[in-house]
């Protein structure tokens, strides 16, 4: 939030409602309304480092406002954040340890299927997905929340092929475990 | 009404090939009930294409009952099963769904005509489905002078014109653009809103998402079976996309 | 050149077998047809000039009173002569029937000349003879067997010692008398005592029994019949061979010769019909050829089809259009030099077979390898073929590469505008896709349609060639003999003869004939004297008017072709010694001599006997019944032979037309066939579609039954008119070559001509339905999944 904060300053000095309405407009259609609340957090975060400052303007017949705008520091910030690597797309391993709990959980708790796992986390897939689609008709094209929209469909896509390889593999996969191997003897 | 409009039951096929036989299919049960959309998916190879084709009487399940409309499909002739196809059957396939030596109109009024429909009226009802698909200009154009795309939707007005009862596709989309399948994935939901049954193969999850049940196939039998109409507006779908990540 | 080499390996290896054997099997075909045609037309003269020079070259063989022929011996024309030698004539039992015989004495000594070429068994001693080798192959008779002899109302038993060759005429059945050879001492027992049977004063009767349609006959010149106390034969070598028929003209017409008979006749007549035979079978070759050309251009037209992607391939790997037009060429000319040799050998292995003429007088020829016909038969096939391929080929070469990895349809392979015309036809479903499916591929249809065309074409020329063929068998007036029985005149009185001809039961009519050696310039024919009632001798006459008063002469065709004569010309002729002065009033229809026959009326001879008198019986007489009540009236003195026709020969050879029509019937329907396949193949997802929306199995194969129907009754309208036409030139070419002249030429059987037309069109029905027959009965599902 800290460096889209900082982007959404570098397009011009603004109070916290302006910065809000700046990120609905970009992603409320995909990622939903951000809390103003949350705003003004980060915005006094980043005060706080050096990164923005603010101006008080007289509001007319409405109260003052404070006005931010980003500092030198704020932009070498900003820019730096733009130079570095950007994060790798990294896979939350959640339903394969679950699906490895379950396996190894198989005799304790004999109602747990690892097959269930696999079938429910589809299932919560699929409706992911249908709610994208859902979702994607209210998007534009070429919007910034189209491709949020986009991204998450496809990401959801490849969980949903994975699946189905381990689905296919799930027979096969034996817990190869030198505990095991000893206690089956 | 009770009865379903498709039931299959016990299918099990297999094919003569190589060294050994492959077993396509075995013990598939499903049933469809009129108004519903099921999807089939599945990896390639899993049964879900012959699975397809069996429902709609193409072919002949090896063991098992295919229950279409209130009449028994596997027990009958090549030929009996194609006199039920003609009335109570669409079929869309992958590609190469048009008769190339026929024009767009010609194409879509098959069925009708098939059914005996007078040769005036078939041309005004497909020139009608036409028109909902937006093809109405290509009426007298050959399959050959249209896209992929385009020749896809003309394959689905072939596939509905004359009201079947079911509509069963094989990877509609497979062949298609995102932009075309979407045209032509929106077509199918618009069909579906207005009563259409429809069972659908797709390896595109994507697609399968669009129906209301979701049948997941592996090595020839029946692994899953979802309904999706119950996550419409249920809560904690707001957040899949994540800012703060 | 290697990068050209590995692509027809790989067509070769890979390609469609059923096309790659089509290909092999048309041009087999064509080649075994020309080779054997020209076989049979070429391999004839071949062994005639061979046993020619056997027979020490015999170029002049003169007839008379042995008198006369010593003194022609002396003519300085002549090389060399056999001693002349007495003979006598006589009749001997063949079969059923009865044959002209002429009965000669084997003089001693080792010249060759004119002694003739034994066959088998050996040279006869006393009461042993010699049999005529060609009577003995169609009688059976061997040697050891008994025949019996009539010479002068004589009987005679003689046994066969061997049977031989003799070259002084051409063979038996097409001429007559045929020739029998004794010792000296069994001739002098056989020869009638002089006074005790004045018919033994008898000049040869060497009466023509002349085959209709088939070949002509030739009968020397009789000379007068109270003259001559005794006949003798004289055969000569000459100085000059190619002057045979000049000294034949000045020998002729002198007096006490009877007959002369050069060799250049001769060897025409016994070559004539394996001439016309030939060239049939040729011509036949032909037009399998022009059938093949279409086969072998749909098919590869078809598997390049099957190949684009594959040639799509090869360009993107860097082959250039030319290499691949040039490596589809050579494949196609690969598998045709297969055919060709096959056919080759099939040619040659069948043509002494064919052989009609020669076969019974020669002996079946062995197989005779002639690499000519190998190297002209593989020139002209291989020109076909190449040229046939080039153009699909270079085609398949030039579609752009990109087109075709991305699987679009084939360049106007499915052309709009047809689609749209044939949806305004309003046809039902089943008839409008099977329709659609063979004109959309328009080139690959029409040679379909067009190699069945030929096919349509050969049957028509078949038909109407045997329709022709029969006709003039069956009315013999059309080979210039409108008569049912002969009678020879033997000596007996012309007045008594001609009042018990009027009187015979079955007799409807008579013409009395008389044959003269006759000149004009410095060439010779024959001509015929006329008598009886002009109304009686029924000839065909073809243009002008028939022959009816003295001065007045028809002649056939091959006369007027031979001196460039045209009715209404006026010739002046020598016919024996009398010259005469006649106009051409007709032509008339004849095939004896070639056509090369000149008649005019027996007034203009007076004091001249007829030699015989041919008899034309009434409905409902045959030549038989009206031959035995002839003989019945007549009694056992005068000699009667019903008219001989010559069915067995005639049914070789319409038999071979109708094979090979049949043939070129037979491989344009395969063609048809694997066509339809190849359609129904590569619509066979289509068809799975079509099954998915509802066509029935009985659907499936009427569409295509559709298809092939209407090829069919394309080939067939296209077919029948050009058959027609070539009927037309071919038949009136053959009758031109046989003398008879052009304008006999019969249509096929109604019946045919009507059934063609429905006929082709259920036999391309019936293709369709084979090629369609096994997608019928897959499964729809594998259908939509072919590719």
């Amino acid at each position: 939030m800290k460096h889209l904060v900082l982007g959404l300053l570098a397009a011009g000095p603004a109070h916290g409602y302006e910065l809000r309405r700046r990120y609905d407009e970009l992603f409320a259609d995909a990622a939903g309304e951000v809390n103003i609340g949350q705003v003004y957090v980060t915005l006094g975060r980043l005060e706080r480092d050096g990164l923005v400052a603010h101006t008080t303007e007289s509001g007319g017949d409405r109260r003052d406002r404070k006005v931010y705008r980003l500092t030198e520091p704020g932009t070498a910030a900003l820019h730096e954040w733009l130079s570095a690597p950007s994060d790798p797309p990294l896979v939350k391993p959640d339903v394969l340890l679950r699906l490895v709990a379950a396996q190894l959980a198989a005799p304790l708790l004999p109602d747990v299927d690892s097959r269930t796992v696999v079938t429910d986390h589809r299932q919560r897939c699929l409706e992911a997905l249908r709610e994208l689609d859902r979702q994607a008709a209210r998007t534009a094209a070429g919007s910034v929340s189209g491709l949020l929209v986009q991204a998450t469909a496809l990401h959801l896509q490849a969980e949903l092929r994975w699946l189905e390889a381990c689905q296919q593999q799930l027979a096969q996969i034996e817990l190869k475990t030198s505990w095991k191997g000893d206690g089956d003897e | 009404m009770s009865d379903p409009l498709l039931r299959a039951r016990g299918l099990a096929r297999s094919y003569h090939g190589g060294v050994r036989d492959l077993a396509a299919l075995r013990d598939v049960s499903l049933e469809v009930a009129a108004g519903d959309w099921v999807a089939v998916t599945g990896p390639s190879g899993c049964g879900k294409s012959t699975l397809l084709h069996l429902l709609g009487g193409l072919d002949r399940p090896d063991r098992g009952e295919v229950w279409l409309a209130g009449q028994r499909m596997d027990t009958r002739s090549e030929s009996g099963r194609a006199l039920i196809r003609r009335r109570h059957v669409g079929f869309v396939f992958q590609f190469l769904n048009l008769v190339p030596t026929m024009t767009v109109a010609g194409n879509v009024e098959l069925p009708l005509v098939l059914q005996g429909v007078g040769r005036r009226d078939a041309r005004r009802r497909a020139l009608e489905v036409l028109d909902e698909l937006d093809l109405v200009g290509a009426a007298d154009a050959a399959p050959a002078e249209l896209s992929g795309g385009q020749q896809q939707r003309v394959a689905l007005a072939r596939a509905v014109v004359h009201r079947p009862d079911i509509l069963l596709a094989d990877e509609p989309t497979g062949a298609l653009d995102s932009a075309a399948a979407e045209t032509v994935l929106d077509l199918l939901r618009r069909r579906h809103q207005d009563g259409q049954s429809i069972v659908l193969v797709t390896h595109d999850h994507r697609v399968a998402a669009a129906a209301d049940r979701v049948v997941t196939m592996l090595d020839g039998q029946i692994v899953d079976e979802r309904d999706l109409t119950g996550s419409a507006g249920r809560p904690g779908f707001g957040n899949l996309i994540d800012l703060e990540g | 050149m290697s990068a050209v080499l590995r692509l027809v390996r790989s067509g070769l290896r890979g390609g469609n077998l059923a096309g790659a054997f089509a290909t092999v099997l048309v041009s087999a075909l064509a080649t075994a047809g020309m080779v054997a045609g020209l076989s049979v037309q070429g391999q004839g003269g071949a062994e005639v000039d061979r046993i020619y020079r056997e027979a020490g070259r015999p170029d002049l063989v003169v007839y008379g009173t042995p008198e006369v022929l010593e003194d022609v011996r002396q003519d300085p024309a002549f090389a060399a002569t056999t001693p002349v030698t007495p003979y006598l004539a006589g009749v001997v039992a063949l079969g059923r029937d009865t044959v002209d015989a002429r009965i000669t004495a084997l003089a001693g000594g080792t010249a060759a000349l004119g002694r003739p070429l034994l066959r088998t068994g050996g040279w006869p001693s006393a009461g042993e003879v010699v049999f005529d080798q060609a009577a003995a192959t169609a009688a059976g008779i061997r040697a050891g067997d008994r025949v019996r002899l009539t010479v002068g109302g004589r009987p005679a038993l003689l046994t066969v010692a061997g049977t031989a060759v003799d070259l002084t005429d051409c063979f038996y059945p097409d001429c007559d008398p045929i020739r029998l050879f004794v010792d000296p001492a069994t001739l002098a027992t056989l020869a009638p005592p002089p006074a005790a049977t004045p018919t033994a004063e008898v000049t040869p009767t060497p009466t023509a029994t002349p085959t209709p349609g088939a070949g002509p006959a030739r009968s020397p010149e009789a000379g007068p019949t109270t003259a001559a106390r005794q006949t003798a034969v004289l055969v000569a070598r000459l100085v000059e061979p190619d002057r045979a028929d000049a000294v034949a003209a000045r020998i002729g017409t002198r007096s006490g010769v009877q007959a002369v008979q050069p060799w250049p006749d001769t060897r025409d007549d016994i070559l004539i019909r394996d001439r016309i035979f030939g060239a049939s079978l040729a011509g036949f070759g032909v037009f399998v050829l022009l059938a093949a050309a279409f086969v072998v251009a749909g098919t590869a037209a078809a598997r390049l089809l099957a190949r684009r992607r594959e040639i799509a391939l090869l360009q993107s790997v860097g082959y250039t259009a030319r290499q691949v037009t040039t490596g589809l060429v050579a494949e196609t000319l690969l598998l045709g030099a297969a055919g060709i040799l096959a056919g080759w050998v099939a040619g040659i292995l069948v043509a002494p077979f064919l052989q009609l003429g020669l076969a019974g007088a020669l002996g079946r020829a062995g197989p005779r390898i002639d690499p000519p016909s190998l190297l002209g038969s593989a020139l002209l096939v291989g020109t076909v073929l190449a040229a046939a391929t080039v153009a699909p080929a270079w085609r398949a070469a030039r579609q752009p590469v990109s087109d075709v990895l991305r699987d679009a349809a084939p360049r106007g392979a499915e052309p709009a505008r047809v689609t749209r015309i044939l949806d305004r036809l309003r046809l039902g479903p089943t008839y409008r896709y099977g329709l659609g499916a063979v004109l959309t591929r328009p080139e690959r249809s029409a040679l379909t349609a067009a190699a069945l065309s030929v096919a349509v074409a050969a049957v028509v020329v078949g038909g109407g060639f045997t329709a022709t063929v029969d006709r003039l068998v069956a009315e013999p007036a059309r080979t210039g003999d409108p008569y049912d029985a002969v009678v020879v005149a033997d000596g007996t009185d012309p007045a008594t003869l001609t009042a018990a001809l009027a009187g015979t039961p079955g007799a409807a009519g008579w013409y009395s004939q008389l044959d003269r050696r006759t000149t004009l310039g410095d060439q010779t024919f024959l001509s015929r004297a006329i008598g009886g009632d002009p109304a009686d001798a029924r000839f065909l006459v073809q243009q002008g008017r028939p022959l009816r008063a003295p001065g007045e002469a028809i002649a056939g065709y091959g006369l007027l072709r031979r001196f460039d004569l045209q009715v209404g010309d006026t010739v002046e002729v020598r016919a024996g010694g009398t010259p005469l002065r006649l106009t051409i009033v007709g032509w008339y229809s004849e095939t004896e001599d070639t056509g090369e026959l000149l008649m005019y009326r027996a007034e203009m001879l007076p004091g001249v006997a007829p030699e015989a008198y041919l008899v034309s019986a009434g409905p409902t007489a045959s030549p038989e019944t009206l031959a035995a009540a002839l003989r019945d009236r007549l009694g056992p003195g005068v000699t009667v032979h019903a008219r001989a026709s010559d069915p067995d020969d005639l049914g070789t050879f319409t038999m071979a037309m109708r094979l090979l029509a049949a043939l070129v019937l037979l491989v344009s329907l395969a063609n048809l066939a694997a066509a339809l396949l190849t359609v129904a193949r590569e619509r066979a997802r289509t068809l799975g579609v079509l099954r998915a929306v509802g066509f029935t199995v009985r659907q499936t194969l009427a569409q295509s039954a559709t298809g092939g129907a209407a090829l069919g009754l394309a080939a067939a309208l296209v077919g029948l008119p050009a058959g027609l036409l070539l009927l037309r030139l071919l038949t009136d070419r053959v009758l031109v070559g046989i003398g008879a002249g052009p304008g006999l030429a019969e249509l096929p059987p109604a019946a045919l001509l009507a059934g063609t037309v429905p006929a082709a069109a259920l036999a391309g029905a019936l293709a369709g339905v084979l090629a369609a027959g096994r997608l019928a009965r897959t499964p729809a599902a594998d259908l939509v999944r072919y590719e």
